[in-house]
């Protein structure tokens, strides 16, 4: 018996031998050029002060993720380019001019406790930005307003956070903003949050590159529209248009770049719509009835610890079929 | 990672098979082939011949079991009896024969040395004592020749135009260039099974023109040229409106699929012509569009690749069948049997990396997947070693397509996971 084969010596791996052009790193990329226009109409609305705190989270980010790799040995690299997403989109929440330290801070609760701790990308069961912003929100909630930061700012428009408004003058804030300047981004707001027309950009990116399904913002802005309807209904003094909504604060945001997220949210058709509009509807509904100014952090973290349940709606899998008797 | 990496696709390259006039390249025969007699799972051949003996071509030179025979392909000296690596990776028996001047056995001959005599055996019989394992008896993926129990009559015969995985050409090459041979000869297929709808499924572009050849004997159908369109089970139970079961044969829901090369063999062997020569497509790294080339069976992938001036040992990869589904050869004297029916080269730079990395749950692989499994949580259940969970998952249902690691940007071995929870609910059931 010739138990050592002859011939060449060949490479051996199980099918496919093909894999298609796709990577973590390349997924990163392509989040980070549709967050791009939100982050260039930021810098040119705000100049520095908005430059710096992005420059500074992105760095901090990947400068902890690498550190945090030293300490921890986690399998997850800081070469996926996770954190570089990560820092940018804690940046566009942060309000203009937020201190060094703030952002540091954040970034650390963003990468190290949201990402890091629980074994990096892929292993959090919550959204890290969400996360992070959240117990920076409990922490230092004066810090972190936003009507404040924009106290110098020169614009033809309400100089009061459109949300913020809602809560005290419910339905009648509607008229102090007009819907052009809330779709351009003329309104006060974080960094980029509200800077809704180049985020539903962004979005639209992302639904063409086949990076995020449509399902999730489908989901959402039904779910948003769902919930300013029933608020009309129920509490014709609080409720404001379904348009409002949508374009106030980081409603799109979070419809496109939060819940959309890889990790957290499902991965089969109806459940992501279910996930996205239980997002949409608890966005709307934290909005109009809590005080806490920061709705979308919350209704996504609440979506979020819901999708691993609402994955379970999968379909049944094709293929085990008894057959019909012959 | 490169920047490059990020936006070259692979995909991008699908080689597609020639259109129009088809160029079957005859490969002469060489001095040496190697048969194997065991297929694991699926048949087992007794030798008929030892080391020494004198053989001409188309002599039987093993028999299982129910009849079915395998015959030498060139005619010489029976060298050695040893054991081979077959292309799924077994290690079987298999004879070696070794080219000399000796004159085939005609068809009449070959009947009476398999104990049937010319003019009175009958059809089936005839066509396995020249070799055609025919679609009324075949073994295959889910059967073995040696399981028990009838099979219903055949209510639908599908005949394949095409094969599954997009660089293997031979059977839309055959079908091309013996249409008229196979319209006549349908008849006499289709007589075995008189109950039986045929189908003829053809690549979407050659459905006018199979419709004009073939008329209104069979029905044709135009299949999309996307892979997951292609995907034989999951299309088969659609066309003939059966839900076969992935655990199942065809033939045991009265379906017998049956491709082009085989319907053609099986044709040949009415008349006595024995199946031993077999067509194969090149494809891959060195040749710009698949090439199919027909050799005598149990020629190498060494001999087959030299033909053509090709050395295995420059490319990264060779993969016996196509690049979703085929299986990577430990070496290139790998024998070329009935059921393979491509050859397929990786550079050394194309080999895709396995990097392994944690799943992100994107879920991609789970919306890719044609079985509709929940692939993302049954390959995290057999990481973690909970495979009695992970076979709640129904891995039994996975065609091992290969969608899923296809698409999966963490490139995880999905397929291989799978196919593990696969393995152990076998075991524990
Ligand atoms: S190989 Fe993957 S995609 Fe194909 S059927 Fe199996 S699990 Fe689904
Ligand atoms: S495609 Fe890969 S990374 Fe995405 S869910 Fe499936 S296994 Fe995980």
């Amino acid at each position: 018996m010739n138990e050592t084969p002859a011939g060449a010596r060949l490479n051996v791996a199980e099918a496919p031998h093909w894999r298609d052009a796709s990577s973590l790193a390349q997924m990163q990329v392509l989040w980070l050029v549709a967050l791009s226009p939100a982050a260039i109409a930021s810098v040119t609305l705000f100049g520095q002060s908005a430059l710096r705190v992005i420059a500074l989270a992105v760095g901090a980010s990947v400068a902890l993720d690498v550190a945090a790799n030293r300490v921890l040995g986690a399998k997850d690299s800081a070469t996926n380019w996770s954190s570089v997403t990560l820092g940018l989109l804690l940046a566009l929440l942060l309000p203009v001019g937020a201190p060094w330290w703030l952002v540091v801070v954040g970034c650390f609760l963003t990468v190290v406790v949201g990402k890091k701790l629980y074994g990096g990308w892929g292993g959090y069961p919550v959204h890290p930005v969400a996360l992070g912003y959240a117990m920076l929100a409990v922490s230092w909630p004066e810090r972190l307003d936003r009507t404040a930061s924009l106290v110098g700012q020169a614009w033809d428009t309400t100089m009061i956070e459109p949300v913020r408004l809602l809560k005290t003058q419910g339905a009648a804030a509607e008229a102090a903003y007009a819907k052009v300047d809330l779709l351009l981004g003329i309104q006060v707001g974080g960094i980029g949050n509200a800077l809704v027309l180049w985020l539903l950009l962004g979005g639209f990116f992302l639904l063409l590159v086949r990076q995020i399904s449509w399902q999730i913002p489908a989901g959402a802005l039904a779910g948003v529209v769902l919930g300013a309807v029933v608020v009309r209904l129920a509490a014709p003094a609080m409720g404001a248009t379904p348009l409002f909504h949508l374009l106030a604060g980081s409603t799109v945001l979070t419809g496109c770049f939060l819940l959309t997220e890889v990790t957290t949210s499902p991965v089969n058709p109806w459940p992501m719509a279910i996930y996205g509009m239980l997002g949409g509807l608890l966005l709307v509904l934290i909005r109009v009835f809590s005080t806490n100014p920061e709705e979308a952090i919350f209704a996504v973290m609440l979506a979020n610890l819901a999708a691993p349940l609402l994955d379970r709606l999968a379909p049944r899998a094709r293929g085990l079929e008894v057959a019909r008797d012959a | 990672m490169t920047w490059s990496s990020l936006w070259k696709t692979p995909a991008a390259r699908v080689p597609r098979c020639p259109e129009g006039t088809p160029g079957i390249v005859e490969l002469p025969d060489p001095d040496e082939v190697v048969i194997p007699l065991e297929y694991p799972g699926q048949i087992l051949f007794r030798p008929l011949v030892q080391a020494g003996d004198q053989v001409a071509r188309y002599q039987p030179i093993g028999r299982s079991e129910r009849g079915n025979v395998v015959h030498a392909s060139i005619g010489g000296r029976v060298q050695e009896i040893r054991a081979v690596w077959t292309a799924r990776s077994f290690h079987v028996p298999a004879v070696v024969i070794r080219r000399g001047a000796v004159a085939d056995l005609t068809p009449a001959e070959v009947l009476v040395r398999c104990g049937l005599e010319s003019g009175t055996a009958s059809r089936i019989d005839a066509m396995r004592a020249c070799g055609v394992i025919s679609p009324w008896t075949t073994p295959g993926r889910n059967h073995c020749e040696s399981d028990p129990g009838e099979f219903p009559d055949v209510r639908h015969l599908v005949i394949e135009g095409f094969h599954e995985e997009p660089t293997i050409c031979g059977f839309e090459q055959l079908l091309l260039a013996n249409a008229e041979a196979l319209r006549d000869g349908l008849p006499r297929l289709t007589d075995l099974a008189p109950q039986a709808r045929i189908w003829l499924t053809v690549r979407r572009p050659l459905k006018a023109w199979a419709h004009k050849v073939f008329g209104a004997a069979v029905t044709v159908v135009g299949v999309p040229d996307d892979y997951r369109r292609r995907l034989a089970r999951p299309r088969i139970s659609r066309l003939t409106g059966i839900p076969i079961p992935r655990t199942a044969a065809y033939r045991q829901h009265g379906v017998a699929v049956l491709p082009t090369e085989f319907a053609l063999a099986a044709l040949d062997a009415m008349h006595g012509r024995c199946f031993v020569r077999k067509t194969v497509t090149l494809a891959g790294r060195p040749f710009a569009r698949p090439l199919t080339v027909r050799a005598p069976l149990g020629i190498t992938v060494r001999q087959i690749l030299a033909s053509q001036g090709v050395d295995a040992a420059q490319f990264g990869r060779v993969v016996m069948g196509g690049p979703m589904m085929g299986h990577a050869l430990y070496t290139d004297e790998t024998p070329l049997s009935k059921f393979q029916h491509g050859v397929f080269l990786l550079g050394r730079d194309e080999l895709p990396a396995e990097v392994n990395l944690a799943c992100v749950n994107c879920g991609r692989c789970t919306r890719a997947c044609p079985a509709r499994l929940q692939v993302h949580l049954l390959a995290r259940y057999v990481e973690y070693d909970q495979l009695g969970d992970a076979c709640r998952f129904h891995p039994e249902a996975c065609l091992e397509c290969g969608l899923c690691a296809f698409v999966c940007p963490a490139r995880r071995p999905l397929v291989q996971l799978v196919k593990m929870a696969k393995r152990y609910g076998g075991v524990a059931a």
